[in-house]
């Protein structure tokens, strides 16, 4: 019994609800404080910049040990790696604007085993912990703004070029107007193209960026322009028989055709003789080296040239007033003076008149015609008189000439006719028929000359040379009768009424008027050639054979110039105080024709 | 339908036997027989013979399927816990009032039994302690018979049966500490609460001794069944099952008022 009340007392004491107890100690060393460990990022630099949204991975050395955990932190980011954390990659994405552009902390915590086997091991709250810090900057490639530009390599060449940002990675193409430029050479991170086809001018190339992965939709583009100057192509006198044409003096290396092979190379002007009278075109072909044999060529220019002043205007000269009259407007004729140097013609009606005139040597008489009109104007250089219908006919160089007493002298067919322009009233006009050629027969050029006086009148035609006396302004009488056909050109003496020029089976000579006596021989070196005419100011004698001009000094016999021409023995062209003026241009020859 | 086990079947089959058994016992199969009960069933309320109970005792608890849970659980953490205690056979505690009418006693149990498990380890960085306590509070309806028989030495020494049955609740108690050294780490703490009810039936042998005219101790051997409690504790282990089975040894203290 009484082990029985002993059971029931125990039974009693004991607690009424099962409470688990006992706890199971075992002992474990403990780990090393610290651990050796390495890690590498996949992109391995500290400082980081990413263009797009960027995989990242890792890999760590952890000397034997188990990754637990990797903690991703990076802005407002956090990635919590657990589960096979050893392989664990993540991207960045971009990120806001703020945050855009700007360098941010990427710090990833590394959580590796202690390996001891303890409880906290076990559960991986025992580790060692290496935190390692990388920069960042997402680069918004679509708005960042490149360092572009262009240069001049040294083989003469345009290079452009765009600055890569550091460690992207992708491929830059570079197009003008869709047409590929190739990649020629980088120099760190500079990426080169050469445009070897560039000359000058605007051009607007782009670049494009596209990164390795062929994903067409990341695109991204810059342009810029190129503008060198256009190249200056002119032509200048050179001398009066040749111009220089230039086309600048370009920065690159360039190839020149000129006028169709006249010249073609990498020189940068040539001389071109030209005629006096010659209005000549030129154009340039320009491209590079590399493209010499294409058909049509980068760039095109053209100029023209023509000696001395556009002088598109008539106009005389008075020797003794030493002034030029110029005509100015054919509707309403008016003339105007001018000194040297004589004007250029402008592209405006001031002085495109059509009629031509004439003066005396003194100065004081001025007259002109057109096609059909006589015009007589005042001193004052006011139309005085227009009298029509005169009924010319022209050949190549109909003979006008206004002497010093006011008479208007002109030819029509074998009749010469004398007007009154002074203020004279005793007489209007007469006219007389030399018998020296038929009705309908031109005189040959340059063989009717008025004396300055205006008292005799030299004309020589098929029949022979006569002087006529017109000095009463009534009559015109025989004073001299050269039956011989020797006497080919002449012309006055510009300021001796008395005397004239003639080449006399071909020599040239100084002869009386009107006795036509031999004064002297002039000895020139030339054969074959006719006076054109001489100038009252220089009193230079200016003679053509075939097309060549020469000009000598009478007195001397002295050449002082021979220039070519283009048939300008059909042209009325004058030698006034040094000028050569023509029917589109006036050269001053002064520093050719010093005696 | 679930497919009940082999020895889901055993139980169902024993604890309705048992309320068979128990049935047949309250029922007459003459008048004569039932008039005479029912006048003795007067005469026991007049006499007011109502006795209460107060026992101990002690128990074993299958919890087959906590052991596999835990065993589970343990997996899951990964640590190597070593078990202290695994569902143990432990002390349980009742009261009961019964009438008796005839030479039957026919009353109300309550009991109160427990038994738990843990699992633990500890080194110098953390302990760890997996603690299962499992309650079961225990109400049926019981019919004592005496079945004549006594030893010739002890006349006094009485023996029968008792017959029990009813319904069982069981509050399930999960706690898991992971208690670290280095103060920077916090602890970690799981606890998991769960209850469920089932219904049972508890046969057993008697031996009663008085131990004066109105009180008696008196000892009960027999087997506890049960229907097991489902229990979800969570999506890591698979659904599980308690089960009080088990023998229960009980010492009862009984006064007749």
């Amino acid at each position: 019994m009484k082990i029985f009340y002993i059971l029931l007392s125990l039974l009693l004491f004991t607690s009424c609800t099962f409470e688990p107890d006992g706890l199971n100690y075992v002992e474990i060393e403990k780990p090393a404080d610290t651990h050796p460990m390495e890690v590498t990022l996949s992109i391995d630099r500290d400082s980081i910049y990413i263009y797009r949204s960027t995989n990242f991975s890792y890999k760590i050395n952890s000397n034997g040990k188990k990754l637990n955990a990797a903690v991703v932190k990076y802005l407002d980011n956090e990635i919590i790696m657990t589960a096979n954390a050893e392989n664990f990659s993540f991207y960045i994405d971009k990120p806001n604007t703020d945050n855009t552009n700007k360098w941010f902390d990427l710090t990833i915590d590394f959580y590796v085993s202690t390996g001891s086997g303890s409880i906290a091991d076990v559960v991986k709250m025992e580790n060692y912990l290496m935190s390692k810090t990388w920069k960042i900057q997402f680069v918004d490639l679509q708005n960042a703004k490149l360092k572009t530009g262009h240069k001049i390599h040294p083989d003469g060449y345009l290079e452009v070029y765009i600055i890569k940002p550091s460690y992207l990675e992708g491929k830059f193409t570079c197009d003008n107007f869709g047409i590929p430029i190739p990649h020629s050479r980088n120099s760190g991170d500079t990426l080169f193209f050469a445009d070897k086809s560039y000359v000058y001018g605007t051009e607007r190339y782009q670049m494009t960026f596209k990164f390795d992965d062929n994903q067409n939709y990341n695109w991204y583009n810059w342009s810029f322009t190129v503008n060198y100057p256009e190249i200056e192509f002119k032509a200048e006198a050179y001398g009066p028989d040749s111009c220089k044409v230039s086309w600048g003096n370009s920065p690159f290396k360039l190839y020149y055709n000129l006028n169709n092979n006249l010249y073609s190379g990498f020189d940068k002007a040539y001389i071109v003789p030209i005629m006096v009278n010659e209005k000549k075109s030129f154009n340039l072909k320009i491209n590079s080296p590399n493209y010499v044999n294409e058909t049509y060529s980068r760039e095109y220019k053209t100029t023209e040239f023509i000696q001395g002043t556009q002088t598109y205007y008539n106009m005389c000269y008075s020797v003794d007033k030493d002034i030029f009259f110029i005509s100015s407007n054919e509707s309403l004729p008016y003339i105007s003076s001018s000194g040297i140097p004589i004007p250029k013609s402008e592209n405006n009606a001031q002085y495109n008149s059509k009629v031509n005139i004439y003066c005396s040597p003194n100065g004081k008489y001025i007259a002109g015609h057109s096609y059909l009109n006589i015009y007589i104007y005042n001193e004052n250089l006011t139309l005085a008189k227009k009298i029509p219908d005169i009924g010319l006919d022209y050949n190549y160089r109909p003979y006008f000439a206004v002497t010093n007493d006011g008479a208007f002298t002109y030819q029509h067919r074998n009749t010469l006719h004398l007007r009154n322009v002074s203020e004279r009233t005793d007489w209007e006009s007469f006219s007389f028929k030399t018998d020296l050629d038929s009705l309908y027969t031109n005189i040959y050029l340059s063989v009717i000359a008025n004396s300055i006086d205006g008292k005799y009148i030299c004309v020589r035609g098929l029949n022979g040379l006569k002087i006529y006396d017109v000095s009463d302004h009534q009559t015109a009488r025989v004073a001299y009768t050269h039956p011989d056909k020797g006497v080919n050109s002449f012309v006055a003496h510009p300021t001796d009424p008395g005397l004239i020029y003639a080449v006399v089976n071909g020599e040239l000579q100084l002869r009386t008027c009107p006795g036509f006596e031999l004064v002297k021989n002039i000895d020139i070196e030339l054969a074959d050639y006719k006076i054109y005419t001489i100038d009252p100011y220089s009193r230079i004698l200016m003679m053509w054979k075939n097309d060549d001009l020469y000009f000598y000094d009478p007195d001397t016999g002295q050449k002082l110039l021979q220039l070519k021409s283009n048939q300008l023995w059909r042209q009325q062209a004058l030698l006034v105080r040094n000028h050569l003026k023509m029917a589109n241009n006036t050269i001053d020859l002064t520093q050719y024709l010093q005696k | 339908m679930k497919k009940l086990t082999s020895a889901t079947s055993v139980r169902f089959v024993v604890i309705l036997t048992l309320l068979s058994v128990v049935a047949g016992t309250l029922t007459s199969q003459e008048n004569e027989v039932f008039n005479s009960r029912y006048k003795m069933w007067e005469n026991m309320i007049e006499k007011n013979h109502v006795y209460i109970s107060a026992y101990v005792g002690h128990g074993s608890y299958s919890m087959n399927g906590l052991k596999k849970v835990h065993e589970q659980f343990l997996s899951l953490y990964g640590i190597a816990a070593i078990p202290n205690s695994n569902f143990p056979p432990y002390p349980l505690y009742g009261i009961s009032i019964a009438r008796k009418y005839d030479n039957a006693r026919f009353g109300f149990d309550f009991e109160y039994m427990s038994t738990g498990a843990r699992s633990s380890l500890a080194d110098y960085s953390a302990q760890f302690t997996s603690d299962f306590i499992c309650k079961g509070y225990k109400f049926g309806i019981f019919l004592e018979k005496e079945i004549g028989y006594r030893f010739p030495k002890a006349e006094k020494l009485e023996f029968g049966y008792v017959i029990e049955a009813g319904a069982i609740t069981t509050k399930m108690d999960y706690e898991a500490n992971l208690n670290y050294s280095p103060p920077e780490i916090n602890d970690e703490k799981l606890m998991i609460e769960a209850e469920g009810t089932s219904l049972f039936a508890e046969p057993a042998l008697l031996a009663r001794w008085p131990l004066t005219r109105t009180s008696f101790l008196q000892l009960n051997a027999g087997f506890f069944f049960d229907f097991p409690v489902e229990f979800y504790m969570t999506y890591h282990v698979p659904q599980t099952s308690i089960s009080w089975f088990g023998y229960r040894v009980k010492l009862k203290f009984t006064q007749r008022l």
